[in-house]
């Protein structure tokens, strides 16, 4: 009897391999980014870049291999090509451990794109978390132009560059899952981080650190590769463009607080020349949302706590009440100004609102229907808007006075 | 001081039963049959269905509490005849097979769909149906401990897993509160009341539990916290995922164990949730099989239904593999055993009820 027993927990063992879908994990090739470009014919042109599992971890097996594989097909969608890759790659393909996608501007803007991720929700392989981003040039060149000195393992590169989104806030959080829960819902724009390894025609009189769109930052790198700023998606298709301080502010007036704790810069009231640098810190912002019949009144108080970080002119700000006041009020004020300039332009340029203010507009209605009849991306544009900005300065960083000269 | 071993359930393990048989319906399409007419405000169905059916569940306790030692078989019978017993009886017994049949079907499917690509799915059926015919093989009082021992593990993975999604919900989502209409949410709810109408089925085992007391206390709190955790598991997906979104998804559940993640190295998670989710669904097939086959072996008159589980495993396995995909049945005969049958299991206990007040069973 115990033969018996010990015989059948041992047959049971069998089933743990997984029965038909065993294999080793050495049969694998890991794609961990995936490229989408227009293709000739109506078809798509998709890079894969497979990673070298042997390079870059911490066994200490010394192989002359490269990093990564990177490979290009003309095909007709994005699951049939795993199989094209069967013609040199000897692996099997699977997609549970992609990082990223990367679209170029051109596919983008084409009526294409959408569908073609449908196969990123239906197929298993793909996962709702994959980041998205958007590329100046081909997504074949982007890839392949990218090379990150420190992070050999590309996957590893594309999941820190892209969750730098939470500190610096440049650029949005931007993945399938959201792609594809804001484009069903079609209450306003999404917005996708754009980025280009093609730097052209650096802009050297920008206005603040984040007036740039991905190639025209001035930089100097061995890594051509340029994360700034956001494309603009509505509808699931890409209709714009947006700096990296435009998108930045978007964050900042959305009703819940993601980016916090980033770094900018203002002009400096009493010297026209020089700026005040400080921290931000973003409390809950207060949106009031009033519908009428024509259009919503939409009023904004967005608390914002800075911590000064340089005073470049050494003017007093520290311990000269009146001056604080001064600070607080020109920024007050140039806040309010660029938020304005933001807003008239979603409601003109893009037609739509990228502040996700119909989160709050929907909490107006009772009825699912009556909201859905309301129409509030059509009702945005003639919005009446008002951002108010409520300034308080925490610190001045380590030192008391300015230094005398 | 431990109890002398009666082979009879207590309270926690048949509140686990309950549990089993009512709770696991979140991982599979259910919410989705909500999701279509309940809108964004369909967290509030199951709530509504809970309270329909405790008010009828209330008729039935009554008569449980009047016969002492009757299941509901026993009740049928004795209060309907032989002749109008054996319909309802049997009506009860397809009822039984049809949500087997149907939930093998889907619980298999999401198997081979989201995880099991190359098995076939013949293959995953039979191996979902051979655990579950063995847990049900080891009788009633096995499978009430086996639900008790388990229950803490899936509840706790049921709250790990909104813990971790935490980050990924936007409350807003639930908003315009109302939905569809406080009317068609009632409505719904009262048509979807089958989704938790499992309480009066499981009445069939009233004998084995140890006393009346402990027998409607383990009901009570069964069907609380699976009605709680079945609306707090819809409105995590709508949150999730939004209505639109949502609408479009095959498996939220196992959609969801997707998205979370345990910082950034603990990615990838869904088979942690799915090893879990397996314990679960077999042992809950192993009270539906026991459940089928008392009230089939009621019905032919044998006296251990255990000798009418093997044949109960084959015909569910050929009529699980009948369709051709799990839609067909799922959107067919789920959709109208969902919407049909809640009217016979919503009528059954006030009806039988009415008959002991009318044969003056009630001595005051």
């Amino acid at each position: 009897m115990k033969i018996l027993r010990i015989a059948c927990l041992l047959l049971i063992t069998i089933f743990l391999a997984g029965c038909w879908d065993r294999i080793e994990i050495e049969e694998f090739a890991f794609v961990s980014v995936i490229g989408l470009d227009e293709g000739e014919h109506g078809k798509v042109r998709v890079t894969f870049l497979i990673i070298n599992p042997q390079i870059g971890t911490s066994t200490n097996i010394q192989v002359d291999e490269p990093p990564n594989d990177i490979i290009t097909f003309l095909s007709d969608d994005l699951v049939s090509c795993r199989e094209l890759a069967s013609t040199s790659v000897a692996r099997r393909l699977t997609f549970s451990h992609t990082k990223a996608i990367i679209v170029s501007e051109a596919f983008a803007k084409s009526d294409r794109f959408f569908p073609m991720l449908e196969a990123t929700q239906r197929d298993r392989d793909f996962r709702r978390d994959i980041n998205l981003i958007v590329c100046k040039e081909k997504a074949s060149e982007f890839i392949r132009n990218n090379h990150p000195p420190f992070d050999i393992r590309a996957s590893k590169y594309y999941e820190f560059i892209t969750s730098r989104w939470e500190d610096v806030g440049f650029v949005p959080l931007s993945n399938l899952h959201r792609l594809s829960l804001r484009t069903l819902d079609d209450l306003g724009l999404f917005l996708v981080t754009y980025a280009t390894t093609k730097p052209d025609d650096p802009k050297t009189n920008f206005d603040s650190e984040g007036d740039f769109i991905a190639g025209q930052i001035d930089k100097l790198d061995e890594n051509p590769l340029q994360m700034m700023g956001s494309a603009v998606f509505k509808k699931g298709k890409m209709i714009g463009k947006m700096t990296g301080d435009e998108t930045r502010l978007s964050q900042i007036l959305r009703p819940n607080v993601i980016t916090n704790n980033i770094l900018a810069t203002f002009p400096d009231p009493l010297n026209e020349e020089e700026k005040v640098s400080a921290k931000i810190a973003r409390r809950k912002n207060k949106i009031k949302i009033k519908i009428t019949d024509d259009y919503p009144i939409i009023d904004v108080t967005v608390p914002l706590v800075l911590s000064i970080t340089s005073i470049p002119s050494e003017t007093d700000y520290v311990t000269n009440i009146k001056n604080q006041e001064l600070l607080k009020n020109s920024i007050q004020k140039r806040m309010e100004s660029i938020t304005m300039e933001l807003v008239k332009k979603t409601q003109k340029e893009f037609g739509g609102e990228p502040f996700l203010w119909s989160e709050i507009a929907r909490r107006k209605f009772w009825l699912f229907e009556d909201f859905n009849k309301y129409n509030w991306p059509e009702k945005y544009k003639n919005a009446k808007v008002t951002v108010k900005y409520d300034i308080r300065i925490e610190d001045f960083g380590k030192h008391y006075k300015p230094p005398k000269l | 001081m431990l109890k002398k071993y009666d082979g009879k359930m207590g309270f926690r393990e048949f509140f686990a039963v309950v549990f089993f048989a009512i709770g696991m319906k979140l991982t599979d399409t259910t919410p989705i049959l909500m999701v279509e007419l309940g809108l964004n405000a369909s967290w509030m169905i199951p709530i509504v269905s809970g309270l329909v059916i405790f008010l009828s569940f209330l008729f039935l306790l009554s008569l449980l509490k009047l016969y002492k030692t009757k299941s509901l078989i026993d009740i049928i019978y004795h209060l309907t005849g032989k002749f109008f017993g054996s319909l309802m009886i049997l009506l009860l017994f397809f009822m039984v097979l049809e949500y087997l049949v149907v939930s093998t079907r889907d619980y298999a499917d999401i198997l081979s769909t989201l995880f099991y690509l190359r098995t076939p799915l013949k293959y995953l059926l039979l191996m979902l149906i051979i655990t579950a015919f063995y847990i049900s093989h080891k009788g009633l009082d096995i499978i009430g401990s086996l639900c008790w021992f388990t229950y803490p593990l899936i509840q706790l993975v049921f709250v790990v897993l909104i813990l971790l999604l935490w980050k990924e919900l936007d409350f807003n989502y639930l908003f315009p509160l109302g939905g569809p209409g406080m009317k068609t949410i009632l409505k719904e709810g009262v048509v979807h009341s089958s989704i938790v109408s499992e309480i009066i089925l499981l009445s069939v085992f009233f004998p084995k539990v140890r006393s009346y007391k402990e027998y409607r206390n383990a009901n009570f709190a069964g069907l609380g916290i699976s009605v709680i955790f079945i609306s707090i598991f819809m409105i995590s997906f709508i949150c999730a995922y939004g209505y639109f979104a949502l609408s479009t998804l095959n498996y939220p559940y196992h959609q969801i164990t997707r998205l979370v993640s345990l910082g950034r190295f603990a990615k990838n998670m869904e088979s942690f949730f799915l090893g879990f989710w397996s314990i679960g669904v077999s042992v809950r097939f192993g009270v539906y099989f026991y459940a089928g086959a008392t009230l089939g072996a009621s019905l032919i008159k044998i006296k251990n239904p255990k000798t009418l589980l093997p044949y109960l495993a084959v015909i569910v396995y050929i009529l699980a593999r009948l369709p051709e995909n799990f839609t067909q049945y799922v959107f067919s005969v789920r959709k109208v055993g969902v919407t049909i049958l809640w009217t016979y299991l919503l009528s059954l206990s006030p009806f039988l009820w009415t008959v002991a007040k009318l044969k003056v069973e009630y001595k005051s």
